[in-house]
């Protein structure tokens, strides 16, 4: 079979996200937590890099959710051992070829034989400007029709301690030694104070771009739908931290879908799979509709 | 006879290599780029044909060239930077910053656990790049365009590890000659080396150094814990090269033919 990309395309509108970097900000080194930038090209203004949303977050999101939706078992253990710490978190993931190609969620994220590729969510736009906001570690990114696309800002939060009736704290967690769990009396006697703790959390909103591109060759149609359930799931869920405190919402919209074949990269032009569906849930409402059209645009690239 | 085209890229994500490298990756040699074209290659035409490219020496590809104000900047091995021709350099150090992951085997097997290790991410994005292809005259006309598409391809869908998650991405802004950035490109001759070479006999005693050559051992994976070990001339060496290089294959664990590609590629000094 000919070389066949299907393009899908779409914008995120984020609210207050917050994927976390270990990269400082270099204009506001104390921050608690800060928010992923990237080095970009052409960035006029005074940060050369911009938000975004890596795709290793937002998809790593999706497959999770779409684990959960097939409720496939996690058999895989990812384990990260830190000091004398260790960290597991099963995942899904088929073992073999015919597990992995019957799998509907495998079949898509993991497969050796790469079949779908997914970008990174960027601020919506082809070129950008990022000025200072107005406190440190605030930026606003506009895009080059000059549109305030992204904004970065600092959110003042606080962590406020429970009872001191009911504390009980292991004295390791507070560098203290012995084993039996220290009352609020016991630490105050230790110096400590019951204080609400201030913490300053970067967080970014704003209209981003997406894209995923799957291998036609490879693949059917239908074998794509988990990716829009997925989308959909990740709507009613989060992308970053503290989801469960409202941050992190997604709503996907202006979703298109277009067709690439080796004319288009010899300088072609895509052929639009003509859908007026713009949201994932009306996509999947419509799917064999949906369908027909792709089989159309299919039809229409050989025939050109 | 060689026509040499710059084709100036711009990327939107960086490039993430994985720590099974040798040394820190501070730049992307010329092999590791004609891989990538194979594989692109071969998604879009015929297999074969791309074979029959390299094995009969009608394409020459150049290590990845940095593009900083309108000059270029040429990979140099002794400094793991880049250097333009009047001497400038940009320190790759820059460029390269390490991030923490965990590997993870893909078979339970008792006694094999998963490891944290650290990939490279070359921030591509910081500025602009080239490549600089050799297409001979005679296969010019029929090649080049389906080398370019192959290169679209690419920046679609990425360069080096993580592809599927957004890296390395990049597009072609600009198709030019090296003339146009002052530069005197040739497939063969006297002047500084700007891709990675072996020479056909496999005798570096036998290369001809006009002033220095860096031997380099790098190492090419080809599934998990499996690899072969190479020893080549390294970008930035100033030699006399009067063959075209060495062509291999060794089969990846998917049975693909991989291809070796150390022909040379030389700038005039």
């Amino acid at each position: 079979m000919k070389f066949l990309l299907l393009v899908v395309n779409g914008e995120a509108r984020a609210n207050e996200v917050h994927v976390g970097s270990r990269r400082p900000d270099p204009r506001a080194r104390d921050l608690d937590l800060v928010s992923a930038f990237k080095p970009y090209p052409n960035v006029r203004g005074d940060r050369n890099e911009i938000p975004y949303i890596p795709a290793s977050s937002w998809v790593g999101v999706l497959r999770h959710l779409l684990e959960k939706y097939y409720d496939l078992p996690a058999q895989t253990p990812r384990i990260r051992r830190r000091g004398g710490e260790t960290i597991i978190a099963p995942i899904h993931e088929c073992r073999t070829l015919d597990d992995i190609l019957k799998c509907p969620v495998c079949k898509l994220f993991a497969r050796r034989d790469v079949v779908a590729w997914f970008d990174d969510m960027e601020p919506l736009g082809l070129t950008y400007r990022v000025q200072r906001g107005a406190r440190a570690g605030e930026y606003l990114v506009y895009n080059e029709t000059n549109q305030l696309i992204a904004q970065v800002f600092v959110k003042d939060e606080v962590v406020i301690p429970r009872d001191i009736e009911r504390t009980s704290i292991e004295p390791g967690q507070v560098g203290l030694k012995g084993e039996k769990p220290l009352s609020g009396e016991e630490l105050v006697k230790q110096g400590f104070r019951f204080e609400p703790i201030p913490r300053q959390v970067q967080v970014v909103s704003g209209v981003f771009k997406f894209a995923a591109k799957f291998d036609m060759t490879k693949l059917s149609f239908d074998d794509i739908k988990p990716f829009f359930i997925g989308l959909a799931l990740l709507e009613e869920r989060y992308v970053g931290r503290r989801g469960s405190r409202g941050y992190g919402r997604i709503e996907i919209n202006g979703l298109n879908l277009e067709l690439r074949d080796a004319k288009y990269y010899e300088g072609g032009r895509p052929v639009k799979v003509e859908v007026e569906f713009k949201k994932p849930r009306d996509i999947l409402a419509n799917w064999e509709i949906v369908k027909k059209a792709f089989e159309e645009a299919v039809k229409k690239l050989e025939s050109s | 006879m060689f026509i040499f085209k710059l084709i100036r890229i711009r990327f939107f994500s960086p490039i993430i290599f994985q720590r099974s490298h040798i040394e820190v990756p501070w730049r992307v040699p010329s092999d590791y780029l004609v891989r990538a074209l194979t594989y692109a290659y071969s998604k879009l035409y015929d297999e074969g044909e791309w074979f029959s490219l390299l094995e009969q020496d009608i394409l020459r590809v150049s290590s990845l060239i940095l593009v900083h104000r309108d000059n270029l900047y040429f990979p140099e091995y002794s400094i793991k930077g880049y250097v333009s021709l009047d001497g400038d350099v940009v320190d790759s150090s820059s460029i390269v910053v390490t991030i923490s992951r965990v590997r993870i085997p893909r078979i339970e097997v008792e006694g094999v656990e998963p490891t944290p290790f650290e990939d490279y991410q070359l921030l591509t994005p910081q500025y602009d790049w080239a490549v600089i292809l050799g297409i001979r005259e005679d296969y010019h006309e029929k090649m080049f365009d389906k080398i370019m598409a192959s290169l679209r391809l690419l920046g679609d869908i990425g360069l080096g590890a993580r592809k599927t998650r957004g890296s390395g991405r990049f597009k072609i802004v600009q198709v030019d000659t090296p003339e146009n950035y002052g530069v005197k490109i040739t497939a063969s001759g006297t002047g500084k080396l700007v891709s990675r070479y072996i020479n056909r006999e496999r005798d570096f005693r036998k290369i001809k150094a006009t002033r220095r050559v860096y031997i380099e051992r790098t190492k090419i994976y080809y599934g998990d814990n499996k690899f072969r070990e190479y020893l080549v001339v390294a970008e930035g060496s100033e030699i006399d090269i009067a063959d075209n290089g060495l062509l291999e294959y060794f089969k990846n664990d998917l049975l693909h033919n991989v291809p070796l590609y150390y022909r040379p590629l030389i700038v005039k000094i």
